[in-house]
């Protein structure tokens, strides 16, 4: 990071074949290897991945990995403005999910409103808001400013340039999509987050405060995860 | 509130409505699929469809011969979804006959119509009012057990089994948690062979499905909840035959990550504690696990929710009450609990969630009332707003707090003393007139506990006011808390209390003889308790009182009522009336029949000669009349069986009666009193002094003073030289009290020198009991109690600990 704010000659310096010695000390087990991997593809969605990759490595994935192709098109179905068919596939996957999480189903359905009126379908969005989610109003008050501030999107009529745009935007489907994502981990006992982008983060970490002391060959290309040789000193 | 729908909103759910009775089964099948994803997370929904009568059909559909699988696995996730709404759902389901065809499911071949089946009972069984006893029926518990060993994916090939997917068996061991309510369900549970297969899902091979391993240990837990027998089969079982106990894997889950598997480790671990089963080896690791890990719940707002349903629940209201089981009867624990500063924690809680909740919420409601008020243009009063998914919560969060704060100061002073400290007892006072009726029980409870301390009695219960509120209790709509009050009340009136006489102005008498009438056992004792200790060193007008209000019919029946234990407490009652000048004991004389009172005695010394609490009671009676007048001593001397009972008693082994028969001998024979040498013959003529010089080496030296004290009225021991050093006996007054610290320490006893023996119903009398709330087992403990006057100072010594019971 500085090195220019202190001598050089304070760090210690390693030499790559050094450094490819120390590491070669540090023994990590295949098979953590593998269940990192396959934690990656399990939480992330890579169906086919996980089944080629459980066949190479013996390793079971833990799981039905019918579930997570389900998973997959529940929320390729919300990222695709579907959230009347999301709902009946998450359904079908496990009907507790939505039945014990009143938010959660909230967001679905603001969401399937946001739909209505991002297609003009404005008699339907107020039927639809009467209908579903103003009882839901009344059972949890939480729910009421959000539930405002969907309805006050009828009032713009361009809704992308008002205040409430971010409603209307992709990103809220990638939001609600989320949530639900997350909610059938919950209930399936999986993490909602990989393990390996954390274990990523946590070397970017180590890294940096290494170099506050030494000198030593760094991963900085994450994509090929090479050494880069030491700087030379001086 | 379902909201009035749009015709076009209304009229496709009619025509789902209408599917249900298409012939077309992929038509049928459409329908149940339409309302199956409108119901799901939606309670209007759920309510209008029931109200439209899709129950019962639905129901049919599960066992009629033209339907398929699939048609049947959507009928069942449709009931089950009904069930997530809330007990009124459920009894509609019930009504509709749901139970058993669902529990017809469990066998089915196909494992999605069993998982959808069972997913469904597990919902409506949520409900205490679900009839839970339908699983007991044919062999359906059996088919719940062959769902509990879940099928590895590695074995899945062996396809002639039904293969088990690791969420059914959680979906099974959750049925078991929730119908394992009497002790017949639990045996009959564990007697099927469950006990194993729970305790294997516990194995670190599980680890992968930790909601499989919480259903188990809810199982266990409800299993165990007092029932030693199978608490000990838990212990004793091995986990995949490996001659490992599940205890140290329930001791490990105590410590797991997710804080929904240490409330139901702890709580699995509490109820085998409570029930005397957890080996010794174990209990240290127990303090020191369980311990700090209940106390650091008591902030974990994590939810339960796919345990309890729709019925949303969290860790902090479960921790609390596990909290509570543990430490209530045991002194130890309950130190240990203080060590760890769980009163501080408990303080923060409750003090922080009243300043939470009551002070803006109080606000916010009376902002709405005046609202709705206004709206309503002042004619309706405003209906109490309730915010139905938090409201709930709170309460049973402050519910569970206040019963935790009861359990830990139940026993040791120096809880108490926190308790107070902690300056808790403003809102222990506010919740006594909660809206909700286990809070106000609980808070009670807690009362209850601090009211067994003479310093609170005289100081903090005093100033906080605590007698009007608790007089309100004792006519609460609630047995459970009129239980609670009553036996609170046992305290409030003894005599060294200064709230005695706000109990008496404001009508505590009238109420109490009320209870004393009531249906119920236990409010019958109670009642009868507090009576008796107000009575307790009463004076004549308290005393004439009290029996205007029970009048001598009533004290007479319940001398003879059915309950042992309230015979003893109102021959007690008899004999504080007894107690005092001679004007006393010709009231009782006066009132019940000189004939009477000597029959009663006569009877419950030879009838119920085998019950020692009642023989006790009776001797004192004898005792008190004896220190009356020279009419009061031969009304006793003529009744020569009396005599002779006494006789027997003196040989008995308990040395509390013998020292009431030596009582009796020493009043009848004192030597200033008229016409005493002709009873001293009499005696001496039925051989009482042979048999007193016999006892004159007894084992206890209380029994061996008295006897000499005796044995100087016979004149056959010169008094004073008797026993060098014996202080009490050289005044040879008799004021005897029983040995009984309360008796001493209330004192007033001394300096009625003449007075005859004292009250030592006052000695029992400070005595309460501890905790009957609810279950079965606390009575049958209740009943060992005895000489329990230590309660009132704190020490509650022979109150019998849940671990050595067994």
């Amino acid at each position: 990071m500085t090195s220019s704010t202190q001598p050089a000659s304070t760090k210690k310096t390693f030499s790559a074949e050094e450094w490819d010695k120390k590491l070669a000390e540090v023994s990590v087990s295949k098979q953590d290897l593998n269940k990192l991997v396959m934690n990656y593809l399990v939480i992330e969605g890579y169906k086919d991945a996980a089944e080629k990759f459980s066949q190479e490595s013996g390793l079971q994935p833990g799981i039905d990995l019918s579930s997570i192709q389900d998973r997959m098109s529940i929320r390729n179905a919300i990222q695709a403005g579907d959230i009347e068919s999301a709902i009946e596939r998450v359904n079908d996957l496990d009907p507790e999910i939505l039945d014990t999480n009143p938010k959660l189903y909230f967001h679905l359905q603001q969401q399937r409103l946001i739909e209505f009126i991002k297609t003009g379908k404005i008699a339907e969005a107020i039927e639809f808001a009467q209908e579903e989610l103003a009882p839901r109003g009344e059972e949890n008050p939480e729910f009421l400013e959000e539930l405002e501030k969907t309805m006050a999107l009828l009032a713009f009529e361009e809704t992308t340039a008002s205040p409430l745009a971010y409603l209307v935007d992709y990103a809220q489907r990638q939001k609600t999509a989320s949530e639900l994502n997350s909610a059938i981990l919950t209930a399936q006992c999986q993490e909602k987050d990989p393990k390996l982008p954390s274990l990523l983060k946590m070397l970017v970490w180590a890294q940096n405060q290494l170099d506050e002391k030494a000198l030593f060959p760094k991963i900085n290309n994450f994509v090929t995860g090479e050494l880069d040789p030491v700087p030379t000193s001086g | 509130m379902v909201q009035p729908l749009s015709p076009t909103a209304v009229s496709k759910h009619e025509a789902a409505v209408a599917g249900l009775d298409a012939l077309d089964l992929q038509e049928r099948t459409r329908a149940v699929r339409f309302i199956k994803n409108n119901v799901i997370g939606n309670r209007t929904k759920k309510e209008m469809y029931l109200s439209m009568g899709v129950a019962a059909r639905l129901v049919e559909f599960l066992f009629a011969e033209d339907c398929d699988v699939d048609l049947r696995v959507q009928v069942a996730v449709v009931l089950g979804s009904f069930a997530y709404g809330n007990d009124h759902n459920i009894k509609v389901l019930v009504d509709a006959g749901a139970i058993t065809p669902l529990l017809g499911t469990l066998d089915a071949p196909e494992m999605k119509l069993v998982e959808a089946g069972a997913r469904a009972l597990k919902a409506i069984f949520q409900s205490a009012e679900a009839p839970h006893e339908d699983v007991f029926q044919a062999s359906y518990v059996e088919s719940l057990i062959r769902l509990l060993t879940p099928t590895t994916e590695t074995v899945g090939t062996c396809s002639s089994d039904r293969a088990v997917p690791v969420r059914v068996t959680e979906v099974a061991a959750g049925i078991l948690a929730k119908v394992a309510v009497t002790h017949d369900n639990q045996m009959q549970i564990a007697r099927s062979g469950a006990i194993p297969l729970l305790a294997n899902v516990l194995d670190a091979r599980w680890n992968a499905s930790p909601k499989v391993q919480e259903a188990a240990l809810d199982a266990l837990a409800n299993l165990c909840r007092d029932n030693p027998t199978i608490s000990q089969k838990v212990v004793c079982c091995q986990i995949y035959d490996s001659a490992i106990s599940p205890i140290p894997t329930i001791i490990k889950l105590v410590r797991d990550r997710r804080p929904v598997m240490r409330l139901l480790a702890a709580t699995c671990l509490t109820n085998i504690y409570r029930a005397g089963a957890l080996p010794t080896v174990y209990h240290q690791d127990t303090i020191l696990t369980l311990m700090p890990t209940l106390i650091k719940l008591f902030t974990e707002t994590a939810p339960i929710s796919t345990l309890y349903g729709s019925g949303w629940a969290t860790v902090q209201e479960k921790a609390p009450k596990v909290f509570a089981d543990l430490v209530e009867s045991s002194e130890e624990l309950q130190k240990a609990a203080l060590e760890a500063d769980a009163v501080t924690k408990l303080a923060a809680v409750v003090i922080g969630e009243s300043a939470a909740t009551t002070v803006p919420e109080s606000n916010e409601l009376k902002a709405k009332s005046r609202k709705d008020a206004k709206r309503r243009g002042n004619k309706a009063p405003p209906a109490p707003a309730i915010r139905v998914s938090s409201c709930g919560h709170a309460e049973r969060v402050t519910e569970g707090f206040l019963r935790a704060i009861a359990a830990i100061c139940s026993l040791r002073e120096e809880c108490r003393k926190q308790v107070i400290d902690a300056k808790l007892l403003p809102h222990i006072v506010n919740a006594m007139s909660h809206p909700n009726r286990r809070i106000r029980s609980a808070a009670c409870e807690c009362t209850r506990s601090l009211s067994r301390s003479v310093k609170n009695l005289r100081t903090s219960l005093v100033d906080a006011g605590v007698a009007i509120p608790l007089f309100k209790l004792l006519s609460d709509e609630s047995d459970d808390v009129q239980l609670t009050a009553s036996a609170t009340l046992c305290n409030i009136v003894l005599d060294f209390s200064p709230m005695k006489k706000t109990v008496l102005e404001n009508g505590g008498v009238e109420r109490l003889v009320d209870l004393a009438k009531s249906m119920d056992d236990r409010l019958r004792l109670n009642a009868v308790w507090a009576l008796k200790n107000l009575l307790f060193q009463a004076d004549s007008d308290t005393k004439t009182r009290v029996m205007q209000e029970l009048q001598w019919d009533g004290l007479l029946s319940l001398i003879d009522d059915a309950e042992t234990g309230i015979q003893e407490q109102a021959l007690n009652l008899l004999r504080n009336l007894a107690c005092g000048k001679e004007v006393d004991i010709e009231q009782v004389f006066e009132g019940l029949g000189e004939e009477r009172v000597l029959d009663i005695l006569e009877a419950k010394l030879t009838k119920s000669a085998s019950h020692d609490d009642i023989v006790l009671q009776a001797l004192y009676v004898i005792v008190n009349v004896a220190t009356g007048n020279q009419r009061h001593k031969s009304a006793i001397m003529n009744r020569e069986s009396i005599l002779l009972s006494v006789w027997g008693f003196m040989s008995h082994s308990k040395s509390s009666i013998r020292v009431a028969t030596i009582w009796c001998i020493i009043n009848l024979t004192w030597t200033d009193d008229v016409g005493s040498q002709e009873r001293v013959a009499r005696l001496r003529a039925l051989g009482f002094e042979p048999r007193l010089q016999n006892m004159m080496e007894d084992l206890n030296m209380d029994v061996k003073d008295r006897v000499k004290t005796a044995l100087t009225n016979f004149g056959s021991l010169i008094p004073g030289s008797a026993s060098p050093g014996s202080q009490d006996n050289a005044p040879a007054v008799p004021m005897e009290i029983a040995g009984s610290a309360a008796g001493s320490t209330v004192g007033s006893a001394v300096g009625i020198a003449n007075a005859g023996p004292g009250p030592t119903g006052g000695g029992n009398g400070n005595r309460s009991r501890r905790g009957m709330r609810g279950a079965e087992r606390d009575r049958e403990r209740l009943g060992d109690f005895t000489g329990a006057s230590s309660v009132v100072f704190g020490s509650l010594s022979d109150a019998t600990a849940p671990n050595q019971d067994a």
